[in-house]
This record gives structure tokens, sequence and C-alpha cells, in this order.
């Protein structure tokens, strides 16, 4: 009897002494893994232009029917993306996505990511419904391709 | 007939195949899939692409002929040492065939290595993408890796005019959009640059395509090389939802795919398999769908209350104009009321239309709206056959010697024109085009004669091509009562001396013998006429000598009939059958035969007038002069389509209510006191019959636009307000009615009638019995020739059609601008330049138009096509006897501005 008593307190006395696993949410934030599956984002080239044109395969690949894509032609002049189309519209219903990749795993572009941001809250029903203007990375970002 | 078949053994299978089936069409029979990219069921077969290779083996014989047995004691197959293009190989006896053996897998492996050579991996950015043959048979046929490495060949890609987007990268040169150019649309707009790797699609001199600009060859072509342009990256094809109805905008009755994505048409596409027309849409109905999604469609009823027309409610606007009806009525009699239009409604509403009309009490009830002279209501009935058989497209395609007769089907009947073209180029079809102008069928790459008909020559024609028939030996097949008109037409034809005929028609005797004896001779035969015939001003004369010649060339038996009518809308032949004419019940009754009233009595509950109301041309006479005081159009924009625009506009200045139901506020519109917002075919349901009367189920792609409401709805509103106890729930019911009342759609389903439904003929013996009789020309004499001016042509165009198409940005683009046509040599007798200001005076009024050289058009004539906004033809005044004169001279400068 006292020796199940002691390996158990033993248990207690040893974790009495580690390190906590408990995160000080949101003073602290954990490093996501590699493949985490967050938000997306919409990636740029290297000289800025939108990887997306608008070919609707992850929509269509979607289980969750969440993405939304028109393209439309690009202007000769001031080009969007590589190519004659591109993304006119490219929307993304967070409370219909269920965190699946396979829109990334469809795209033929490489231009679709879920990266590692979780923090998707808000107040109203419609703030879900994520715009290319939301999704698309800031012209600093041009070229950059997370790690797989 | 013994059905002589072969014997084909297909991966196994064997099957028994009339000999010269081709073994693609073999293989189908089989349920064997063999792909294909050049090979397409309308056109013949070419062995371009290769991709339908396939090993192909006969039995092995000795000397003496008899089959070489194998060890196992079945026959030893002798396999061709090479593996065959199945699309162009025909079938024979004891032919054994594998499409899934070593060989030929590698075969067709090694086929679409090579067609991926150059062909881009665009298939993210290619419209095509989806949809595409070679994607769908390179994902099951081809490899998953590429040995090349080199670079691909490139071209330029170009914008075909409006409506065509070509990527040559993406060709694997098949050739069905240089071929369906040709052989069906007689266009011959494309053509193949350079050969071998370097063979490029495009117009011969590399300019913007001037065709039909149908866009078949984007519909025939197999990958993403010709796309439209009006479509250009609007969807992906799983994007749409597909809803197949019927095309509204000729009385061919195409079946047309609409692809919709959320509320919006996004494209129109044709069937494959089904309908009338299959693959073939012209480009109104391919690109014509626009309008439905206008931003100037009415979104509820309009009402004239105080000065001006005011938005107002649904059940207010139906019960002002119950009110409003009832007052008229009881005040100056139902006789006051008229009910115009519905050549373009469902059968179901132009139904209801005449329904309503008739239980208010008038019978001043006519769809015919640009009718210049009064015209009995069955009149085309009879001279179709009374109701017998009707020729359909198909075998017009088929018939060896049709002869069309006044009407340039590229603007009226686009399909039977490609029907027609493609008898040419695939059965051996020979034309007779009788008309003024040198319209597309006339011309001479065609192979048929051109009868240049002098305008006003049209019964004189008529008669003796009537005469000349009856020249050549006792006509055959004619019923008994027929017959019997047979001695006083001949006596009346003699008089229709080749001499005479020549001085009013302008065409050699030798000409009209030669029609008549081939239209008599010919095996299978047709006769084609339209709308310049029956809204001409001796329409009855005309249709008569139609019949006459019908009869007198075997065009008309008393089985079966070879005329066809090719109405102005998709609902003329609905009208007609629905008795939106002044003078016939539904299905061509008789209101003065009581029993044949009866029916129609017991169904609606109320007495049915007996009495023949106005024709058109007569309601608007009266109107103008006051006698009719209530007018409700339905679907039609009264002030263009009547024969004389001044005498319409009194009539609706003069009127006390003007009903107007309408998708658009038009010119019409405009001038009424209560306007009822339509919808279009797009968001209702019904039935349309087209020109060879058949009846087919228009679908609801879209929900209708938010306040519009369909003309059933508002047609029993009004009834119910004006205490009429009907209780439609939608149109199945309206039909329901109709299939119980209606000779000719007893019996018939509204839910099995899908595109491509049942043709209606009347049961037993003919609704109409057909007649021979004398047809005079009353305008035959030397005055009408030696008259002054020019004679105004007017006739439909290919891109114009109507209120709808003005308001179809791409057709309007199509269509350039209105002109005025005259022949090269009467413009320089002008004294007038092309582009000139143009003045047509006629005798009620004038038109200024640019002047353009069209070689088409006759000396001593003018063409104005009548359908393009800016253009009122009918302000020139109605046409008298034969036709219309105007005189043309330079417009003055009358004022400058600026220095």
């Amino acid at each position: 009897m006292i020796k199940p008593l002691a390996t158990g307190l033993a248990v207690t006395f040893e974790n009495l002494f580690k390190k906590p696993f408990t995160v000080q949410y949101p003073e602290e934030r954990l490093e996501m893994f590699p493949r985490f599956r967050g938000l997306h984002i919409l990636a740029r080239h290297e000289d800025g232009l939108e990887r997306c044109v608008g070919c609707e395969l992850c929509a269509v690949a979607c289980p969750a029917d969440a993405i939304f894509v028109k393209a439309a032609e690009n202007d000769a002049d001031a080009p969007r993306s590589h190519g004659e189309r591109y993304a006119e519209r490219y929307e993304i219903n967070m409370l219909r996505c269920i965190f699946c990749g396979m829109c990334e795993e469809a795209c033929p572009e490489d231009a679709i990511f879920l990266e590692k941001d979780y923090e998707l809250s808000d107040y109203r029903r419609e703030a879900f419904i994520y715009t290319k203007d939301e999704l698309l990375v800031g012209p600093e970002k041009a070229g950059y391709l997370p790690q797989r | 007939m013994s059905a002589k078949t072969v014997k084909v053994t297909i991966n196994g299978r064997a099957i028994a195949v009339p000999p010269g089936t081709l073994l693609t069409d073999a293989a189908r029979a089989a349920e064997v899939h063999i792909p294909v990219f050049c090979s397409h069921p309308r056109l013949p077969p070419l062995g371009a692409c290769r991709i339908c290779v396939v090993e192909v083996g006969m039995p092995r014989r000795d000397r003496d002929g008899s089959p070489v047995l194998g060890a196992d004691g079945s026959p030893e197959i002798a396999w061709m040492p090479k593996p065959q293009t199945a699309c162009t190989t025909t079938v024979a006896d004891g032919m054994v065939v594998a499409t899934e053996s070593p060989g030929a897998v590698r075969a067709r492996k090694g086929v679409m290595e090579f067609l991926l050579v150059n062909h881009p991996l665009d298939c993210p950015v290619c419209d095509e993408g989806g949809e595409c043959q070679l994607q769908d048979l390179a994902f099951a046929f081809g490899h998953d890796f590429s040995r090349m490495d080199e670079a691909k060949r490139t071209f330029v890609s170009e914008d075909l005019g409006p409506v065509v987007k070509k990527e040559a990268n993406r060709c694997i040169v098949c050739m069905r959009c240089v071929r369906y150019c040709d052989e069906i649309m007689g266009e011959d707009a494309l053509t193949a640059h350079q050969r071998g790797v370097r063979t490029e699609i495009s117009s011969f001199d590399r300019q913007p395509l001037e065709c039909e600009q149908c866009g078949n060859c984007i519909e025939v072509c197999p990958v993403g090389a010709l796309t439209a342009l009006p479509y250009r990256f609007k969807a992906r094809p799983w994007d749409l939802r597909q809803h197949v109805t019927i095309c509204p905008w000729c009385s061919n009755g195409c079946s047309v795919r609409l692809g919709v994505r959320g509320t919006e048409i996004l494209r129109a596409r044709g069937t494959e398999h089904r309908g009338v027309n299959q693959e073939y849409l012209c480009a109104r109905g391919r690109f014509g769908y626009s309008f439905v999604s206008a931003a100037e469609r009415l979104t509820g009823p309009l009402l004239r209350l105080g000065g001006a027309l005011a938005p107002a409610g649904f059940d207010e606007a139906v019960a002002f104009t119950a009110s409003r009806l009832r007052e008229i009525a009881a005040r100056h009699g139902p006789g006051s009321i008229a009910f115009l239009g519905g050549e373009k409604l469902t059968v179901e509403e132009q139904y209801l239309f005449q329904k309503l009309a008739r239980t208010l009490g008038t019978s001043h009830v006519d769809a015919r709206t640009r009718l210049t002279a009064p015209l009995p209501g069955d009149a085309i009935l009879k001279a179709t056959g009374g109701g017998r058989p009707a020729l359909s497209l198909e075998e017009l395609g088929s018939a060896g010697e049709v002869l069309v007769l006044g009407d340039d089907l590229q603007g009226e009947g686009p399909f039977a024109q490609a029907v027609l073209i493609r008898g040419q180029h695939q059965n051996g079809l020979h034309l007779t085009v009788a008309h003024p102008r040198r319209v597309k069928l006339a011309r001479p790459k065609f192979r048929g004669e051109w009868l240049a008909l002098r305008p006003g020559g049209e019964v004189a024609l008529l008669n003796a091509l009537a005469r000349a028939a009856l020249d050549l030996g006792e006509p055959q097949g004619m019923p008994p009562g027929v017959a019997a008109g047979l001695p006083a037409l001949r006596q009346a034809l003699a008089a229709w001396t080749p001499e005479k005929v020549e001085r009013v028609t302008g065409i050699e005797p030798a000409a009209v013998a030669a029609a008549a004896r081939r239209l008599r001779e010919t095996p299978r035969k047709a006769i084609v006429f339209g709308r310049a015939l029956v809204e001409h001003p001796q329409a009855a004369a005309l249709l008569q000598a139609v019949e006459n010649l019908a009869w007198l060339t075997g065009a008309l038996t008393a089985e079966r009939s070879f005329v066809m009518y090719v109405g102005p809308h998709s609902g003329t032949q609905g009208a007609l059958d629905m008795g939106l004419v002044p003078d016939r019940l539904p299905g061509y009754l008789d209101p003065a035969d009581a029993a044949a009233r009866a029916p129609f009595e017991k169904q609606w509950g109320v007495a049915l007038p007996s009495a023949p109301g106005m024709t058109a041309p007569e309601i608007l006479k009266a109107a103008a002069g006051g006698r009719v005081r209530a007018l409700w159009i339905a679907g039609d924009n009264w002030l263009r389509s009547a024969p004389d625009r001044a005498l319409a506009e009194q009539a609706l200045a003069g009127a006390e209510l003007v009903i107007v139901s309408e998708l658009f506020l038009t010119e019409t519109a405009r001038a009424a006191h209560v306007v009822f917002p339509a919808v279009s075919f797009a968001e209702k349901e019904g039935v349309v019959v087209n020109c060879e009367r058949r009846l087919q189920r228009t679908a609801r792609a879209l929900s209708p636009l938010r306040g519009a409401r369909t003309d059933r709805e508002t047609f029993q509103a009004v009834a119910r307000a004006l205490g009429a106890g009907w209780s439609y729930r939608g149109a199945e019911d309206v039909y329901r009615e109709i299939a119980r009342l209606v000779p000719g759609y007893r019996g018939t389903g509204w839910g099995t009638m899908l595109p491509l439904g049942p043709r209606w003929a009347s049961d037993g013996a003919a609704a109409v019995a057909g007649s021979l009789a004398p047809v005079a020309d009353a305008q035959a004499g030397p005055g009408v020739l030696a008259g002054d001016g020019l004679w105004l042509l007017s006739g439909g165009v290919l891109f114009q059609q109507g209120s709808l198409s003005h308001r179809v940005e791409l057709l309007q683009k199509l269509a350039k601008g209105a002109r005025a046509f005259f022949g090269a040599g009467e413009l320089q007798r002008l004294g007038l330049a092309e582009g000139d200001a143009v003045v047509l005076e006629g005798p009620a009024g004038s038109l200024t138009l640019p002047a353009a050289v069209d070689d088409s058009v006759p000396p001593g004539a003018v063409f104005v096509p009548y359908a393009y906004p800016e253009v009122q033809v009918n302000r020139l005044g109605a046409p008298a006897g034969a036709g219309l004169r105007v005189k043309a001279r330079r417009a003055e400068v009358t004022a400058r501005v600026g220095a």
C-alpha cells in the first residue's frame, strides 16, 4: 500500500518542479507546426503580381463549398496576374470552411495556402466571408511561399 | 424492306449493323467507347486527328473462300498490319475490331502524346477547361508525364471579330470549325493556313470575320482553340446550372441550353444530341440572351391616372384595367374592345389571351399585327396542307428540290437556312429561290436557281409556275374536293402567257418552266414561304397561289404536306393554332358553327360571339377612326409593327384605354394607360409551336424578375376581376384545358413535352379543306410597273429582330447602324455616294438614312431592313396593292454647326 502511494506522489512531485505546458494566451502564443492549417493566404509572385489566375479549381475541390471565385480578363497594360485571367472576386466563407487544405492541394498555381493564423472571431456572420483584399498578402510579401 | 445487315465483332461483342456504318457508330451501338475529336455526326468523316485508331481484322480465307480455322476451331483473324481510324472505316461482314488490345492502346497513347506535343498546359486559364474533350481524353488515355523537352510552337492569339477568340496554340487541327463553316453555314469564313505542325486556323485574310457570327465554330471546337468572347472568363462549366429551353428568336424552335450562374444567364449553347437543331445556334440564339437581364426591364405595373405613367401595385393596375374594360364594354359594347399581338407568347398565354377577349364578348383579336390586308385565320394552315402531317426541318434538309418564296431565310429562319445548306452539301439538294434580292441562298456558290423576281410580280410568278406545272401533265394525288377546282384554274391560268409573266416579273419564261419542271419531277420536294407573302397586300391571293402550285406539283397530296411557313416569331404558329385570329376559335374551329362553339361555351361558361371580328389592319383603321375604344396589346411594339405608323399613333392617342403587356417600356408602352410587366422566355414555362408544328416546352431557367408577372398571371387576374372564375394554378393547368378542347392538340401531355416534342397534325381528315382556285392579280396592269420611284424592299436581317434585339448590346454592334441599301448602279444614278444621307419619301412620310451599296439589291429598288431601332419603315405609309414605292433624294444640309 505504501509503494503505490509513493509511486503516485512521485509523479506529483516530479511535475511540481516541471515547467508547465499551459500557455498564457493571448500574452503567450505557440509557434504552429509547418503543416498547420489556419486562415488562407493568396500569394504573390516575386514581381508582385498575384499568383491566382481565377481557375476555380479550389472552389470545385472544396468539400464544404466555401469558396467563390469570379474570374475576369487582365488589362494587358496593368495586369493583376501572369497570363490573361485573374480572380476578380475571391471569397472564402470561414464559417463553412473545414480547413481540410483541399484548395491548397488543388491549386495549380501555388496561389492559395493555409497559413498559421487561427484567430478567427467576429461579432457578425458577414465578417466571416473573407474577401480577396483580406486574403491576398501585401506587396511586401511578394514571392513568399510557406514552407511545407 | 428487308433490313440488310452485316455482323461485326467489337471487343468480343457481336452486333449487326447496316452496311456502310462507320466503325465509330457501330461501336456506339455495341456500347464500346471510341474517342473522337475530328469526327462529328453532322460532318462527313475526315480522319484528321487519329485518336480513334483501333485494330481491325477480317477472317482469313483460303483459296476457295472458306474461312481458315485456328487450332481451337474458331476462325483465324488476319489483322491489318497497322491500326485503322474508326471514324473513316466502314464495317464489313465478319470484321473484328479491338479497341482495348495492347496494340490499339499503345497506338492511342502515341497519338495522344503527339496531340499534346504543342498543346499548352494552360487549362487553368482556358475557358474550355472542365468541358474539354482533349482534357478528358488525356486524363483517360494519355501518359501522366511528357517526354517533350523542346519548346512548343507558338502562335499569337487573335480576336476573330466580336464573338470568336482564337488561341491557335491550343488547336489540334481537327478541322471541325472549317468544315462546319463550309458545309452547314455556307460561309467559308475559316481556313487552315500553312501545313503540318505550323497549321493555323484563321480567316482567309487574317482579318476579323465578316460572317454570320453564329459561333458554331466555337461550339464544335473540341478544345479551347476557339472560345466565345462574350463568355470569356465568365465562369467554369461546373458553376453553371444548365437549362434546356426553346430559343425565342424565330419560328424554327431550336433548343438552347442556358448556362445560369446565380441570377444571370452567362451563355447559351446548342444541345448536342437533343432538339431540332442539335449543336446549331445562330448569332441571335447564341449571343442574344442579355435582354433578359437588361436594366430597363419593367419591374412593376405602370398606370396613367393623371398625365404621366406612374408605378402602381399589381392589384391596383388589375382593378383599374378591369373596371375600365367593364365600363367601356357597357358604354360602347364589347365590339369596341380589341386585343392585338401575342406572337411572342407561349401557347398557354395565347390561349388565355383570346379566351379573355372572347369572354368579354369581342372577337376583335388578332396576333398578326403586321398584316397589310385582311387574311382569313386559316389561310396559312390551308396553304400548308390544312393540318396534314407537315414538313419537318429534317425532311427539308433531305429534299431534292426546294422552292424558297420571297423570304430571306438568313433573317427569318437561320436554322432553316442552315438545314438547306447542309442538304446542298450532303444530300444533293437543289434550290430555287424567288426573291427580288440576291439573298444568301440565291448566291451562285449554292446549287440552285435564283428567280430574280421584280417586286409586285409575286402573284404572276406563282401563277406562271402553276401554269408551267400544269403543262407537264395531269397532277396526281389530289383529293376529289381539290381536283374539282382544276378546270376553272386551268382556264384562268391560260391567261398567264409566258410573255405576260416575263413582262410583269422580269423572269425569263424558260427559267420559270425549268423551275416548275424540277419541282414537279423531283421526288422529294418542298416549298418554303414566310412573312413576305403573308404580309403582302395581296396575301390572300398569294397564299391561294402557293396552294395551287403545291397541289399541281405534288408538294401537297391527300396524305402529306411538303409546304412550310416560316413565320416571324417563336409563337407565330401557336397564335394561329390558339385562335388569336378574329374568325377562328382555337384549333381553327369556325365560330359560326354552333357545334364547334359548344365545347368552348360549356368549358368557359359564356356565350361566344358567332360573327367573325376584325383583322389587325381593320382594327387599326377602326381604332384610328374612333370605333375601337380599348386596345390590349400583348408583347408587340405596335407602333413599329402596324403597317401604317401614322394611323397607329392616331389610334393610340384616340383610344380611351390602352393596355400593354411588355418586357420593356417600348414606344407603344409609353402611349399606354396601363403597362403590365411581362417576363422573358427564360423565366416562364410553357409550350411553343415551331414552323414544323412541333410542340416543345420551355423550361424556367431563372425566377421571374421581382415585380414582373407572366402574362398568364396578368390575364387570369384581370379575368377574375371581371368576374370570370379562372383558377389555373400554372401553365400546365391551362395546357390541360387546351389538350381537352383543341383539335390537333388532343391527347398531348405537358409533362412529357420536352424539346423535340410531338408534332401536331389534324386527326383523320384535314382541319381545313384544300382547294384549287383561280388567283387574279390585282396589280398586274402595266400601270404598276410603270410607276414612279423606287420599290421599297424591306425584310428581316440576322442581327436585328425587334424590340428585344434592341436591348442586346452585342447584336446592336454586329448589326452596325441602319442603312438604306442600293445597288451600285442605282446609287450612281441618284448621284449619291456611299455614306451620304438619303431621304426616302413615301406617300405618308419620310425617312433619312445613310446610303450603302449592296449588290444584292436590284435596280429600281431600295432595301431598308425594318428591325433597326432607328428605322420606322411604317412611317413611309402603308403598302398598297403590290408594295410601296418611295422617292430617294440626297438629304439637304440645312444647318452647319461651327465654322
